[in-house]
C-alpha cells in the first residue's frame, strides 16, 4: 500500500513517514502543494494524506484537483483549525475524512485502515464473525445459533465493529460514526456501551470477539 | 425590529415641539391683535360717541333751557332727525333725577321705567357701558350743558348700540379660540411630514446598520442624500465600520495563527511521543515518561481546543447554523446516550414528560451544551441519586432544567463558576478530565442564542442548572 503525505511541517511529515513506514505502508512525502501534485501524477498511490493549509497550492485547491483525476481515491485531510465550518467545508470539497491537529497517531493509522478498506465496508450482506451473525436488513443478532436482543445503539455498535472487523477503531471513530456527534464527552460513554455489547454477545461464548486496544480504541476479531 | 412607541420618536417630538411653537406664537399675535383691535375700537368708539354728544348738546343750547326741554322748541324735522340721529338719550339735572321730555324714545322710556338706566343717571361726565335685561349693550357718553353762571345744569346721556362692535370682537374671539387646536394640528401634520423628511436619510442609514453582522462589516453605507449632515453621519459611519471590521479581522487572524502555532507543534509532540512508543526496545522507565507525556499531552489539546473554540466563537464569526430544533427530541436523545453512563456511577436520569418546544437554534451547538451540563451532573452526583431533567415554556422562552442532588457547589465560587479556567477544586476537578473552559462555552452557546443560563446550588444539595432559551412557534 502505497501512501502520499503532502505536509509542509516538516516534523510532522517526519513522523508521518516514520510511523506509517513502521505500520508497513509505503510513503512518499511532499512539502508543498505544488511538489505533492506533481508526485501524484507521477505515481500510483492507494491514498493521500494532505494538510489543507500548505504552501504554493493549497489542500484546498489540491482536493478537486486530486478528485478528478482519481475520483475514488481516498483522501484525508489534516488541518490545525477545527472550526466547524471548515470540518463541513472539508467533507464537501471531496475529502473522505478529515482530522484536526494535534491527532493521536493511532487514530490516523486507523482512519487510514478504515478507508482503504472502505468498498467492502458497505452493503447489505449479513455480517460475521466466528459464529455471530448480522443481519443489517432484518436488524437481527445471533450467536451460536441464539437471536439477541440489542437496543438500537447497541446494534449500531456492534455492525459498525463487525464492518470494521480485524482492524482498530478509535473511541473518535465510534463516536463519530455510531453517534453522529464529535463532542469529548461521548467517548465515556462508548465505554459503557461495549460493555453493554460485551456482556450481550460475548459473556458466556467462546472466543471472545470484542477486545480492548489499550489507549487507541477497541478491535473486533475472531 | 422591537416594537416601539411612536411618542418615544424623534419625528413624534419634532413635529409636537413644532407644532405648539408655532401654536403659542400664532395665540401670542393673535391675542394682542385682537387686545389692539378692541382697544382701538373702544376708543374710536368713544370719540364719535363724545362728538355726537357735544353735536346734540349744542343743538339743545340754541333755544334757552326752559323752551328747549319741551318739543315746542323744536321742529318736528329737529325731532325726527335726533330720533334717527341718536336713538338713546336721557338728560338728568346734577342729582340724577330725569328731566321730562317728549324726545326720549320709546325704548328710552320704556328702559326708564324699568329702573334699567338706574347707575347711568348719576354719572355727570366720562363714559359708561351697560347691559341691558335683553342683552342689548349700550356705551353712554355724559356730557354737563347749561349756562355756568345759571344755575340749572344739566347732564346729557347719551349711548349707542354697540351690539356690533360686540359681536365684531365676539367673532374675532371665537376664531381665535377655534384656530388655536386647528393651528396645532394643521402645524403638527406639516411637522410630523417635514421632520420625516428631514430624518429619511437617517433611517435609511439605521436600516443598512441594523442588516450589518459580524460576517458583513465591510459592507460601506451608500446613501443618495448628499445633504451636508447626512453626508457627515454615514462618512463617521463607515469609518467606524471599517475600523470595526479591520479589528475583527485582526482577532480572526490572530485566531488563527494562535490555532496553527499552537497545534502544530502539539501535533509534533503527540505524534514523535506516540511513534516512539511503537518501538519494542523501549527501556520501562522511557516507556513511563512517554506515556505520561501522552496523557498531558492530551489535557493540553483539550484546554487548546476549548480555548480556540471560545475564542473563534467570541470573535463574532457566526459559526452557529440556526433551523428551528425540536428541545424535546434532542434531550431524548441525550437521556438515552448518557443514562448508560449514569448508571455505571448507579445514577438515574429522570423527565417527567418532554412536551414538543422549539427553538431556533443550531442542533450541535445546542446538544454540545447540554451534554456537558448532563455530564457535570454525572460526574458530581453521589451514587445511587437521581438527575432530573425538565423542559418547559415559560412565557416567550423555552426552559430546560437540570437538577442533581450531588455535592454543590459552594456560594463562594458560584459567581466565577462561568469564568475561563477558574476550578472551584482543582485537586477534583483535574482527576474528572475536564479542560476548565466547558461552561464557559456553555455560557457562550446559550448567550449566542439570545439566551440565559443560571445556577442554584447548595453544597452537598445539588445544583440546578436552567437555561432559557426564546421558543419558535410550531
Amino acid at each position: 500500500m502505497k501512501i502520499l503525505v503532502i505536509e509542509d511541517e516538516v516534523k510532522v511529515a517526519n513522523f508521518l513517514k516514520k510511523g506509517l513506514e513502521q505500520s508497513g505502508y509505503e510513503v512518499d512525502l511532499a512539502l508543498d502543494g505544488e511538489e505533492g501534485l506533481t508526485m501524484f501524477r507521477g505515481a500510483e498511490y492507494d491514498l493521500v494524506l494532505l494538510d489543507l493549509m500548505l504552501p504554493k497550492i493549497s489542500g484546498w485547491d489540491l482536493i478537486p484537483q486530486i478528485r478528478k483525476s482519481k475520483p475514488a481515491l481516498p483522501i484525508i485531510a489534516l488541518t490545525a483549525r477545527v472550526a466547524v465550518e471548515d470540518r463541513v467545508q472539508g467533507l464537501n470539497l471531496g475529502c473522505d475524512d478529515y482530522l484536526a491537529k494535534p491527532f493521536s497517531f493511532a487514530e490516523l493509522l486507523a482512519r487510514i485502515q478504515a478507508q482503504l478498506r472502505r468498498g467492502a465496508a458497505l452493503g447489505t450482506a449479513e455480517l460475521k464473525a466466528a459464529d455471530l451473525i448480522l443481519d443489517p436488513l432484518k436488524r437481527k443478532v445471533q450467536r451460536a445459533g441464539k437471536f439477541i436482543d440489542l437496543s438500537n445503539k447497541e446494534f449500531a455498535l456492534l455492525e459498525y465493529l463487525l464492518r470494521n472487523k480485524d482492524q482498530i477503531v478509535t473511541r473518535k471513530m465510534i463516536v463519530e460514526n455510531v453517534w453522529d456527534a464529535s463532542f469529548d464527552n461521548f467517548t465515556n460513554v462508548v465505554d459503557v456501551y461495549i460493555n453493554y455489547l460485551r456482556n450481550k454477545i460475548d459473556r458466556g461464548f467462546e472466543p471472545r470477539l470484542i477486545h480492548t486496544v489499550r489507549g487507541v480504541g477497541y478491535s473486533l476479531h475472531e | 425590529m422591537m416594537k416601539t412607541s411612536i411618542i418615544g420618536t424623534l419625528r413624534f417630538r419634532l413635529s409636537w415641539t413644532h407644532g405648539i411653537i408655532i401654536s403659542i406664537v400664532i395665540a401670542c399675535v393673535g391675542s394682542s391683535h385682537y387686545y389692539f383691535i378692541s382697544h382701538k375700537s373702544q376708543k374710536d368708539f368713544d370719540a364719535h360717541l363724545l362728538l355726537d354728544a357735544r353735536l346734540f348738546v349744542s343743538r339743545l343750547s340754541m333755544t334757552p333751557v326752559a323752551v328747549r326741554l319741551s318739543t315746542d322748541g323744536l321742529s318736528p324735522v329737529d325731532v325726527l332727525t335726533i330720533e334717527e340721529f341718536v336713538p338713546y338719550f336721557v338728560i338728568t339735572n346734577l342729582n340724577g333725577e330725569v328731566v321730562p321730555c317728549d324726545l326720549y324714545s320709546k325704548y328710552v322710556q320704556e328702559m326708564l321705567r324699568l329702573g334699567e338706566f338706574k347707575d347711568l343717571l348719576n354719572q355727570t361726565s366720562g363714559f359708561m357701558s351697560l347691559t341691558a335685561a335683553d342683552g342689548t349693550v349700550f356705551r353712554f357718553a355724559n356730557l354737563q350743558t347749561g349756562d355756568s353762571q345759571n344755575s340749572s345744569e344739566f347732564v346729557v346721556h347719551l349711548g349707542r348700540n354697540r351690539e356690533q362692535v360686540e359681536a365684531t370682537l365676539r367673532e374675532a374671539r371665537i376664531i381665535g379660540v377655534y384656530s388655536v387646536p386647528l393651528i396645532l394640528a394643521l402645524s403638527v401634520s406639516i411637522g410630523w411630514f417635514l421632520a420625516g423628511r428631514a430624518l429619511k436619510p437617517f433611517d435609511e442609514v439605521a436600516q443598512t446598520a441594523e442588516h450589518l453582522t459580524t460576517e458583513n462589516l465591510n459592507t460601506q453605507i451608500a446613501t443618495r442624500h448628499n445633504e451636508r449632515e447626512v453626508q457627515r453621519l454615514v462618512q463617521s459611519f463607515n469609518s467606524m465600520m471599517w475600523r470595526l471590521n479591520r479589528s475583527f479581522q485582526q482577532v480572526r487572524q490572530f485566531n488563527a495563527d494562535a490555532a496553527h502555532e499552537l497545534r502544530t507543534p502539539l501535533a509534533i509532540l503527540q505524534g514523535e511521543n506516540e511513534i516512539a512508543l511503537r518501538s519494542p526496545s523501549l527501556p520501562d522507565d522511557v516507556r513511563a515518561v512517554l506515556a505520561s507525556n501522552l496523557e498531558e499531552l492530551d489535557r493540553l489539546t483539550r484546554v487548546v481546543n476549548d480555548l480556540l473554540t471560545l475564542a473563534e466563537a467570541e470573535s463574532g464569526t457566526e459559526i452557529l447554523q440556526r433551523k428551528p430544533i425540536e428541545v424535546s427530541a434532542i434531550l431524548r436523545d441525550l437521556i438515552e446516550e448518557m443514562s448508560a453512563l449514569a448508571e455505571e456511577r448507579q445514577l438515574k436520569i429522570e423527565c417527567r414528560g418532554l412536551p414538543n418546544l422549539r427553538v431556533l437554534g443550531d442542533d450541535l451547538w445546542i446538544r454540545r451544551a447540554l451534554l456537558n451540563l448532563i455530564d457535570n451532573s454525572i460526574k458530581y452526583s453521589k451514587p445511587g441519586g437521581i438527575i432530573e431533567v425538565s423542559l418547559k415554556r415559560v412565557d416567550s422562552m423555552v426552559q430546560i432544567g437540570i437538577r442533581d442532588y450531588g455535592i454543590g457547589i459552594d456560594s463562594k465560587d458560584l459567581p466565577r463558576i462561568f469564568d475561563r479556567l477558574y476550578r472551584a477544586d482543582p485537586a477534583r476537578s483535574r482527576t474528572k478530565g475536564g479542560s476548565g473552559l466547558g461552561l464557559s462555552i456553555v455560557k457562550w452557546i446559550v448567550e449566542a442564542h439570545r439566551g440565559q443560563i443560571k445556577v442554584h446550588s447548595q453544597p452537598d444539595r445539588g445544583t440546578t442548572v436552567e437555561i432559557l432559551l426564546p421558543a419558535v412557534e410550531a
